[in-house]
């Protein structure tokens, strides 16, 4: 008998147990010993019947005469088919197994059945095919047999679950599988005995180890007292349960057994894949055993004696063909493949450690142990010294801490507790009703408010998304007056949305999208047409964005369109209208819902636990009644409010259109003018009509809106010119402004002088001189003058003129100007580009006296221009009191990187990466440490290796 | 997408109020723009570029957060009534309302025997530096009123400065620099620095710089005592000498009204302004380096913005101002005549773009000193003031830094810590080659183009490699042997290849030829010895 049907008849066996004894006798020699020991009386009858095929008797008995060993056999039978008639079916398979393949091999007439159960379910599968010749169809019924006696183990569970508490039942089932699972692992466990004794048993996988642990407690003798016990019980409910329930639920059983027990199986096979000693997989193991019958020869068969007393002595024949070992090098091959897998999964499982590790800014051995971490737990904090405890004997009189330590919430948890036991059963179940009650009051009440929330978003947010758009362009203003540029921060945000927009699907260009239009499926399905309005909602956004507009429609009308779209019709002139009868309706529907919602009292209701849930139930419509009361305000009084915010969303033609443009046009005008710097008004003209072209090319993919869209920029282009000439000609406070804000001050306006002495009166002279030399100047400039003309106007002082004209005079010789310019000429004309003359005379021509001019101008001049700084890129192009040197200070040089140095790649990435001083003068000290803190930190002493992956 | 930019504009009011606290530092203390990390497609140097954004940001947080620990604010004089002014306040009104220490610092020296006086106070302001045009040199603890030293040099003193502490001085005489210790003795003589009239310190490179009566500038590290640089100005005599704090570029003005700018690293002038239209007179850089305040012979005080080199001021003295001071807090005292008047808010107007300011914050004199020189002293609300009548010590509120760094200059520093903090600022001593227009060039990537590099690497030096194959076919080792043995048997045909297999070609024909010819010279019963 193959030793996986051993295997999987374990469990079985266990629980038909028939006498333990049996098992004893199958199993190595060594515990056969210690089994007799143990149960003496019964072992004097069995030891000939049982087959007990190791011992010395039984071979010499055998080799005899095979007649009586036949005979022998068939009592055994005959004995085995009584027991299995009193309720289990296959009890002590592991000695019978032997048997049976020993009578199959033998004598034919042994039993059809014998060699049926031999041939066990795996090699069932595996000899689908074949046909053998003693295999009749009886085979069937008798195969349904063995199975039933697992059912018969679940069935006292049910029994039992019927009869007592849930709990109890899981116990049992959970008993119950570790009971299975040990008899399996006491099978191998033999098994991998007797493999021991041959090859040290090396393939001690994690079950055969607890089969071993199994086992040591069989040989201790414990062992057939306690699972003798267990299934003896489950013995005896099995034969009620038997009785009782019917054939169906039998094969319910046998089918969800035959379901689950494949995957044992193959772990089973997998366990014991590796080759033994005669190059073999264990699955088919041929033993000595195997082979002796084959033998006829007596003589040699005495030889082969006490090999045959060798322990495998459970091993039974394989019955068909065995494969034939492979040839060694594929066998290393194979070997290898197997060990390279096993180890390069040993190894990934530190992968991630590793990488970590590599990745990680600092990292200090000894590394902190992983489980060290995990079990941190918090506990309650006992004070430990006499500080501590003086300061929780503070904290607990003052009413901050409990005496034991525990939060007043567990106190008052465990006191209700307390109550409940003293509560009769029934009122505990009726409060827990009336708390559910409650509670789905509650949520109904969140729904409620959650609608009401949703229609808010209509208008109500429509209303104040103003306000909030304002706040936040306040505090924008404010960080970009601090310096920081608000988009950068939120550069992540927005390239995210960005990116997710592009990626979105319901673009225009969508596969999706073509297939809408084509199919022409917006005509009859409902969601269809939703997601194609939404996608025109889109496509106009973006439209906008590459304007370069500001996409004011929000957040909501994205949720209103998903959500609500299917009643809007977005082209409707009055969409508002009708938007705002439908917010009335629904607010006229919740108010239903008030009424309908009236609190059912239940009879527990003026329990004092609950009169805060009241409480907080009334407080809660209450707010929703409110806000539905001001969203009903809203709606009919600030309806020019609403009206105006309508241009938020999706434009409106028509009448509505108008009034909407007005508040545009200031607007508009001032980025125009900031953006001009001629008055030429047809050149103006020429420059709108030419944006309007490009509008309309922008427009084009989507015709009806580029009209649309005309339509509306028109005028208001239109309107801004001619609002235009006016301010051109009176004046434009715009241009005025920059003038004033310009920085540069070189002008008269740095000539104005305020006198720094005291002892006059602000210095008004120098101011009026000027005012006359600023006349002709710009008019910016003289609004300038204005606010100073009023502290400086008052009268002038002879004196400071007297001293100006003395300046003037004293330098008069002196052309410091001019000879600075001069100067900057020199340096501009000698830093610039050089032409040199490389010409060499009489090279190619002649040269010396005598040479003509013509001749002279005819030779050929061979000139290189040395490139230098170009005059207008000079950085004093634009300073005329200034010359900047430009030539390269080479001792500079030496400190600057030649080139950008390795991982960055770009001169900013690097430069940045500099620009945060390390030293401790200038950072505070946290900073100082963290930026030089060493990447890798060791402790004293020996380091050792990390024991297991930390992640 | 809606969703996600409805949480962009509705941000709560933590994240809001942590983002303006991050813009609050950043103003303060944020040094550039950050990193976009996004750009970097190498996945460890985002991640490394991550983190380094993270540590700047913490950085200035902890910076800000670090202000906690500067617990001393400046105060000013603040005018009660609208017609009230503060530079009509008087020293001994000032005097009689402030504390009786603070009052103490503010007296006056009457030595009217040697002349004008300049003076230098030491870098944290505890010892003041005086000297006498005609020779009287004197250092004390101004403080305590402890005379350090006393010399009589019996030569014109033009200029005198302090060291890198309070042990040694220098002083500009008649013929050369002289180095005194602090008890007077006289250590060495620069006899480099000709004829000097006015003398600059730079503390962090231990640069003493010099301009002399011919016009040039000197450099000399007093660390080792070399001279690391001598520029020639070609302007003639220097009518003016002041460092800019910042970049410890040496502002040089002249006779006709220029400023010129210096590193010890160029022969010519890094920048050349024209500021006044007379003899510039005095100069003074704040501390940040971004202005200069100037006086000259026209009368006029400049406010130059020198980042810029814009003018963004001009305003008009009675008299030329001789001197000016910038203090740490900005403050700008101007020298004028026997006048001196202390100016609050330049920069700030200039910032801001405002109109000039109107009038002075401070003012003293008009009582017939010449005043020489003006200095402010570190860390105190203190202005030094140096007349031919001897020397002024002013009480000017809200002048001096508050909040000092010890690590930088500790004005209560004992015997021990001067020791140490000379020993530390001479190892991280800045070299003078460091000294450029944009101290923030030090580790920057040099952005010249390739061609110019390599002008620069060797001018001149056009590598000829055929002329490395010399035709000089003896020995086992020659150039061409030598390529053709490692070089030859690659497959690259090139140039060089092909004139050294010519080259080849000779030599073997050349050896072929010879040997012919010992043949026949050896005749033909010996011309197998032949080789």
């Amino acid at each position: 008998m193959p030793r996986s049907q051993t295997q999987l008849r374990g469990p079985k066996d266990r629980s038909a147990q028939k006498p333990a004894q049996k098992r004893k006798n199958g199993r190595a020699l060594n515990a056969l010993s210690i089994a007799e020991k143990q149960i003496p009386t019964k072992l004097g009858v069995r030891r000939s019947r049982l087959g007990a095929y190791d011992d010395g008797s039984f071979n010499r008995k055998r080799n005899n005469q095979e007649g009586d060993d036949d005979e022998d056999e068939e009592a055994q039978h005959h004995k085995r088919r009584r027991t299995e008639d009193t309720g289990s079916l296959d009890g002590g398979s592991d000695s019978e197994g032997h048997e049976w393949t020993l009578g199959q091999v033998n004598s034919d007439d042994d039993s059809e059945l014998d060699s049926d159960e031999a041939l066990g379910e795996s090699d069932e599968e595996r000899f689908e095919g074949f046909t053998f010749r003693a295999s009749k169809s009886k085979s069937k019924p008798k195969k349904a047999e063995p199975k039933a006696k697992k059912p018969s183990e679940i069935n006292l569970d049910e029994d039992i679950d019927e009869s007592e508490e849930e709990s109890e039942g899981d116990y049992d089932e959970d008993e119950d599988d570790d009971l299975g699972e040990a008899a399996v692992d006491l099978a191998t466990a033999w098994d991998m005995n007797t493999a021991a004794e041959e090859e040290d048993a090396k393939e001690a996988s994690k079950k055969a180890k607890r089969a071993a642990r199994d086992d040591s407690d069989e040989d201790s003798g414990s062992e057939g007292d306690s699972e003798s016990e267990e299934s003896d019980d489950g013995l005896s409910v099995s034969d009620d349960g038997a009785d009782k329930h019917g054939l169906s639920k039998l094969q319910d059983f046998v089918q969800a057994l035959e379901t689950g027990k494949p995957t044992r199986r193959t772990q089973k096979s997998q366990e014991q894949g590796k080759p033994s000693e005669y190059g073999l997989t264990s699955s088919n193991k041929l033993t000595v055993a195997d082979l002796l019958p084959s033998i006829t020869d007596s003589r040699l068969k005495n030889s082969l004696k006490h090999i045959d007393s060798a322990p495998q002595t459970s091993k039974t024949g394989i019955p068909g063909k065995l494969d034939a070992p492979l040839a060694k090098r594929q066998q290393d091959r194979l070997d290898r493949a197997a060990a390279y897998e096993k180890s390069k999964e040993t190894l990934n499982r530190w992968l991630e450690t590793v990488k970590a590790n590599r990745r990680a800014e600092h990292l200090s051995f000894p590394l902190p142990d992983p489980e060290a971490e995990q079990n941190h737990k918090m506990d309650v904090a006992k004070p430990q010294n006499d500080l501590e405890s003086a300061i929780q004997n503070i904290l607990v009189e003052s009413g901050l801490a409990e005496a034991d330590g525990k939060s007043a919430e567990d106190q008052i948890q465990s006191f209700e507790e307390l109550q409940a036991r003293n509560i009769p059963i029934e009122e505990i179940q009726a409060r827990r009703t009336e708390l559910r009650k409650r509670r789905d009051l509650l949520f109904r009440e969140e729904v409620r408010s959650k609608r009401i929330k949703k229609i808010k978003s209509k208008s109500y947010r429509r209303v104040h998304r103003k306000e909030r758009e304002k706040q936040e362009q306040q505090e924008r203003q404010a960080l970009l007056e601090a310096g920081v540029d608000p988009d950068e921060m939120d550069q992540e945000k927005s390239e995210r949305m960005r990116a997710e927009a592009r990626m979105g699907s319901k673009h225009r260009e969508s596969k999706w999208s073509k297939g809408l239009k084509q199919s022409g499926r917006t005509a009859w399905d409902e969601e269809a047409r939703n997601s194609a309005a939404d996608l025109a909602q889109r496509e106009e956004e973006l439209r906008k964005r590459i304007e370069g507009k500001r996409v004011s429609t929000g957040e909501d009308d994205y949720l209103e369109s998903s959500s609500e779209s299917e009643e809007d019709d977005p082209w409707a002139e009055d969409a508002s209208d009708v938007e705002r009868q439908k917010i009335q309706k629904k607010l006229k529907a919740l108010n239903g819902d008030d009424v309908d919602e009236d609190v059912p009292k239940g009879p527990h209701a003026d329990l004092f636990a609950m009169k805060f849930m009241q409480k907080a139930d009334a407080a809660r419509k209450e707010q929703n009644d409110a806000e539905i009361r001001k969203l009903q305000r809203e709606l009919h009084g600030e309806e020019s409010e609403s009206e105006a915010d309508s241009e938020v969303g999706r434009r409106k033609f028509g009448k509505s259109t108008k009034p909407e443009q007005k508040p545009r046009k200031p607007l508009l005008k001032n980025e125009f003018e900031e953006s001009l710097d001629s008055d030429d008004e047809d050149a103006q003209a020429a420059r709108a009509g030419s944006d309007d072209d490009v509008n309309i090319v922008v427009d084009a993919p989507a015709k009806q809106k580029s009209t649309s869209n005309k339509n509306v920029s028109q005028p208001s282009r239109n309107s801004s010119h001619q609002e235009k000439e006016t301010p051109a000609e009176e004046e434009n406070p715009w241009l005025v402004q920059t003038e004033r804000t310009n920085r540069r001050r070189t002008g008269p306006d740095a000539q104005e002088t305020i006198d720094i002495s005291l002892d006059v009166a602000p210095q008004a002279a120098p101011a009026k001189q000027q005012n006359k030399k600023q006349q002709n100047t710009k008019t910016a400039a003289a609004k300038q003058l204005h606010a100073e003309n009023d502290s400086d106007d008052e009268e002038s002082v002879p004196v400071l003129l007297k001293n100006h004209d003395l300046v003037k005079r004293a330098f008069a010789g002196d052309e410091v100007v001019q000879d600075f310019e001069q100067d900057k000429m020199d340096t501009i004309e000698d830093e610039g580009d050089k032409v040199v003359d490389n010409t060499l005379a009489g090279w190619g021509s002649w040269a010396g006296d005598g040479v003509s001019k013509k001749q002279q101008k005819r030779q050929k001049r061979d000139l290189t221009t040395v490139e230098g700084v170009n005059p207008q890129q000079r950085k004093d192009a634009k300073l005329d009191r200034v010359i900047i040197n430009q030539k390269r200070v080479k001792k500079n040089v030496k400190y600057m990187a030649s080139q950008l140095p390795h991982e960055f790649e770009t001169k900013q990435q690097y430069e940045r990466s500099l620009r945060m001083p390390l030293g401790p003068e200038w950072s505070t000290k946290e900073t100082f440490q963290s930026g030089t803190k060493p990447r890798v930190m060791i402790k004293q002493g020996i380091i050792k290796p990390m024991q297991k992956p930390m992640l | 997408m809606a969703d996600s930019s409805s949480k962009m504009a509705v941000t709560p009011t933590e994240d809001r109020a942590a983002k303006l606290r991050l813009a609050e530092a950043q103003k303060t203390y944020g040094r550039g723009k950050a990193n976009n990390v996004k750009t970097a497609r190498d996945k460890k140097l985002r991640s490394n570029l991550q983190r380094q954004e993270y540590k700047h940001k913490q950085a200035v947080l902890q910076a800000q957060d670090a202000e906690i620990l500067l617990e001393h604010t400046e105060g000013f004089l603040e005018p009660e009534a609208e017609l009230e002014r503060t530079y009509k306040v008087r020293q001994d009104e000032i005097k009689a309302s402030v504390g009786i220490e603070t009052a103490k610092k503010g007296f006056e020296l009457k030595l009217t025997d040697m002349g004008p006086y300049r003076m230098d106070y030491s870098r944290n302001g505890r010892d003041l530096l005086l000297a006498g045009r005609k020779g009287h040199v004197a250092t004390m603890d101004w403080r305590e009123g402890k005379l350090g030293c006393e010399l009589q040099l019996n030569e014109t003193v033009r200029d005198a400065r302090w060291l890198h502490n309070n042990q040694y001085f220098a002083v500009a005489q008649k013929k050369h620099t002289y180095i005194y210790d602090h008890q007077g003795t006289e250590i060495h003589c620069l006899n480099k620095h000709l004829e000097p009239l006015f003398l600059e310190f730079l503390p962090y490179h231990f640069l003493l710089a010099s301009a002399q009566m011919s016009g040039h500038l000197k450099y000399t590290d007093t660390s080792t005592g070399q001279t690391v640089a001598e520029l020639p100005t070609r302007l003639g005599k220097p009518t003016a000498l002041a460092q800019n704090p910042w970049n410890a570029i040496m502002h040089v003005g002249h006779q006709n009204g220029t400023v010129t700018l210096w590193s010890p690293n160029s022969q010519t002038p890094l920048v050349k302004a024209l500021v006044h239209q007379g003899p510039v007179r005095s100069m003074a850089m704040d501390r940040q380096g971004r202005y200069m305040v100037s006086t000259g012979q026209d009368q006029k005080m400049n406010v130059w913005d020198i980042r810029m080199y814009r003018e963004v001021h001009s305003y008009s003295c009675y008299q030329p101002g001789a001197s000016v001071a910038i203090s740490d807090r900005g403050l700008t005292a101007v020298g004028w005549g026997t006048q001196m008047s202390v100016w609050r808010g330049l920069f700030d107007a200039a910032t801001a773009d405002q109109g000039k300011v109107q009038s002075p914050y401070m003012a003293w004199g008009g009582d017939g000193q010449r005043i020489e020189n003006v200095r402010w002293c570190p860390y105190e609300d203190v202005l030094g003031v140096g007349h031919d009548q001897g020397f002024a010590s002013i009480i000017v509120p809200g002048a001096g830094e508050p909040n000092f760094d010890s690590l930088e200059a500790n004005p209560y520093e004992n015997v021990k810590q001067r020791q140490e903090a000379e020993v530390h600022s001479l190892l991280t001593k800045l070299q003078p080659d460091m000294i450029s227009l944009d101290p923030n060039i030090i580790g920057k990537l040099d952005t010249i183009n390739d061609k110019k590099v390599q002008e620069y690497r060797n001018p001149e030096q056009k590598e000829d490699h055929m002329e490395k194959l010399k035709n000089r076919g003896r020995g086992r080792n020659s150039a061409l042997r030598k390529y053709l043995r490692k070089k030859g048997g690659r497959n690259v045909i090139d140039e060089k290849r092909l004139k050294a297999e010519t080259l080849r070609k000779e030599h073997a024909a050349r050896t072929k030829d010879r040997l012919k010819q010992e043949r026949q010279d050896l005749g033909p019963a010996l011309s197998r010895f032949a080789k």
